[in-house]
């Protein structure tokens, strides 16, 4: 959890750097890469390896991360030298929501029982571009234990359209009801 | 039978039709972390302070901490059903309890939910746990009485509906034992009783539940506990939910009487809760708000004046000290929250005096007001005489020999009184039996009868006088007071039942 604190920090920070630079969201790519390499957990191992010298340690990321900006390096570099690469992942997801705030997107995570064909992802895409009345990034999931029909997750709130949850929903209602008329 | 299944296939055939009617936005959030009893967790933007948290599977939680990015949460139930990683979806109630008359004889926790086996509880209504007590002006001073049928109470510490008496003394001094006594004595009476044990042991709870039973007490109780083993989080949640009941009750002009044991497991509860959410700590490692804590539990206790309903709580309040250390810091803060309290000693206790209060450090700041001109009229010489009986006692311990006359009758007159204000557990006494004993006291009447024959005396005295002379009883429980007629007739029983008694 302090890691993830520490990596809200950090990326403020970049998302500042990024914003003076006009290059918020070509970094955001950048950090996209980056996260992705550091879910590799030799390349972590390495890095956090007591044994391996500091010069070597950013040779490593140099050689790994070569397509990506300068800055973002540093801020690579910077994490590697304190000892604190757990906290990229935490430096990435702040990041993107920081971004997507500045660019008046929300991202929406849709889950359905079945993989939806393009027409349907469309539909849903303009339903929740309505109810938000902001661009958005769409996501989509399938999750067979939803049983059927659509969970709509938009940021921290969940509009929660599944046949699993209308049948929960049925069972705690039948044992209240059933309960208060004995 | 038949009907009842009826009922429930209509229920579910409307359920069928109603079938996933309604869809809400809920907030959700992501455990991030968990451990002893409390979650952070990441998201719920919308949460409020004290709102149920929904884990899945029947485990609830309770939002404390609303920080920028993280919600501190106390789990309520079992915290090993809850893991990293988690969905928590918020409810939209603040915490809240069933109330109303359909608890009445049962056992629950915290929640409301039923711990006796005697299936649901039929409850209508809900309200929240956490409320603003009343304010100063739906307020009116303590007028009418609560009997405890406590002698030792009832003369001396005389308790008043709307008041908070503290019941305060080292372990088994029989603190749980004055406030069951007060719950039996209320039997056919219009008091309802909550009884809420807090981090109590289930066994003692157990115990208790019997003894009221046995005692045909808990028709008219509510017992809410939260035993030892429960979480940290429901044990803090538990008086405030058995206050909840009773304001439900105070608000429809009913008196109720409620018991919180004990306090000081209550305020442990809490720091628990509090040092592992993070808070700061104070004295004694509590939390800054320990004595909030208290004060806003025993303000909700009052009594409403009529435009309010008249309705009233009163509070016997529990705090168990360390060897008799009654200026630590629990305590301390709760003694200055009340209207008094009953001090109970393990020295009076282990030589054979109890209910073993300690005439001399109880004491009731405004139930003199309330107690009834009856009692009042026979108690008052009581508590000068035992005060200056305690103080002559220690010299006496020498021999009695070279004392003058008034110091020996002094303290004759203290172990008299002291031996009268015996009285065994779950033997209340009605007003007029305590009046009647008070009264032979009083009036002079017992000094010839031996000390080891008092209690003997007290109780044959008693079935007497309900056996020949039920007027007088008739008379005291109608009037609440002693007329000079009832004086006389009571002078005249008891003197023409001395020369019968054989002790």
């Amino acid at each position: 959890m302090a890691q993830q604190l520490s990596g809200q920090r950090y990326a403020r920070a970049i998302f500042e750097l990024a914003l003076e630079n006009n290059l918020a969201e070509q970094w955001g790519e950048d950090l996209a890469v980056v996260a992705e390499a550091f879910q590799d957990a030799d390349f972590t191992a390495l890095l956090k390896h007591a044994d391996m010298s500091a010069v070597g340690k950013l040779a490593a990321t140099a050689t790994v991360l070569a397509g990506v900006d300068a800055m973002v390096r540093n801020l690579v570099d910077l994490l590697v030298s304190k000892n604190s690469v757990d906290s990229i992942a935490g430096v990435y997801s702040g990041y993107t929501a920081l971004l997507d705030r500045h660019l008046g997107r929300q991202r929406v995570v849709i889950t359905t029982a079945v993989a939806l064909e393009s027409a349907e992802t469309d539909r849903i895409n303009s339903f929740v571009t309505s109810l938000v009345q902001q661009e958005v990034v769409l996501t989509t999931r399938v999750d067979e234990s939803i049983l059927g029909g659509l969970v709509i997750q938009i940021g921290d709130r969940l509009l929660d359209g599944s046949t699993k949850a209308r049948l929960d929903g049925l069972r705690n209602r039948l044992h209240t009801e059933i309960a208060a008329s004995a | 039978m038949a009907t009842r299944g009826q009922d429930i296939v209509s229920l579910i055939k409307r359920q069928i039709e109603e079938f996933g009617g309604d869809l809400t936005l809920v907030d959700v959030g992501t455990v991030v972390q968990v451990g002893d009893g409390v979650a952070s967790i990441q998201g719920l933007q919308g949460v409020r302070s004290n709102e149920l948290l929904d884990f899945g599977d029947d485990v609830l939680g309770l939002a404390l901490n609303l920080e920028s990015d993280i919600v501190g949460a106390a789990i309520l139930g079992d915290p090993n059903a809850v893991k990293e990683g988690q969905r928590v979806q918020s409810t939209g109630r603040i915490i809240e309890v069933p109330v109303g008359e359909a608890l009445i004889g049962r056992v629950v926790d915290p929640l409301g939910r039923p711990l006796d086996g005697k299936g649901p509880v039929a409850t209508t209504g809900t309200r929240s746990v956490e409320k603003v007590a009343p304010n100063v002006v739906s307020r009116q001073s303590v007028d009418q009485p609560v009997q405890t049928g406590i002698k030792a109470v009832d003369s001396m510490i005389p308790i008043g509906r709307g008041q908070r008496e503290l019941i305060i003394g080292d372990r088994s001094t029989g603190k749980t034992a004055i406030g069951l006594d007060t719950i039996i004595n209320q039997k056919g009476g219009d008091l309802t009783c909550i009884y809420v044990a807090i981090g109590q042991k289930q066994g003692k709870v157990a115990q208790v539940v019997g003894s009221l039973e046995a005692a045909g007490a808990m028709e008219h109780t509510i017992v809410v506990t939260a035993g030892a083993s429960d979480s940290a989080p429901l044990q803090y949640i538990a008086p405030y939910a058995g206050c909840a009941m009773a304001e439900e009750f105070m608000d429809q002009g009913k008196d109720v009487l409620i018991v919180y044991d004990d306090l000081t497991k209550h305020a442990w509860a809490y720091r628990q809760m509090s040092l592992l959410l993070r808070r700061p700590a104070g004295r004694e490692a509590y939390p800054g708000d320990i004595f909030y804590l208290h004060s806003r539990l025993l303000e909700r206790s009052a009594r409403l004046d009529e435009a309010s309903g008249g309705g009233s709580i009163t509070a016997l309040p529990i705090i168990e000290t360390q060897a008799g250390d009654v200026s630590a810091y629990i305590p301390t803060n709760v003694i200055s929250i009340t209207d008094g309290q009953i001090y109970l000693e393990p020295e009076l206790f282990n030589s054979g005096i109890r209910p073993a209060v300690n005439v001399g450090l109880s004491v009731s700041r405004v139930g003199g007001a309330a107690q009834t001109r009856a009692i009042r009229k026979v108690a008052g010489q009581l508590r000068l005489a035992l005060a200056q009986y305690r103080e002559l006692a220690t010299f006496a311990q020498f021999g009695t020999a070279d004392l003058d006359a008034a110091t020996r009758a002094q303290l004759a007159q203290g172990q008299l009184a002291t031996e009268v204000l015996k009285q065994a557990q779950y033997v209340p006494l009605s007003l007029a039996d305590e009046v009647v004993v008070l009264f032979a006291v009083n009036e002079g009447l017992m000094e010839d009868v031996e000390i080891e024959k008092v209690g003997a005396f007290q109780d044959q005295l008693l079935r007497y006088v309900a056996g020949s002379h039920s007027d007088i009883l008739t008379a005291i429980t109608e009037s609440k007071d002693i007329s000079d007629e009832v004086s006389a007739n009571l002078t005249k029983a008891i003197n023409d039942f001395k020369p019968t008694f054989t002790g």
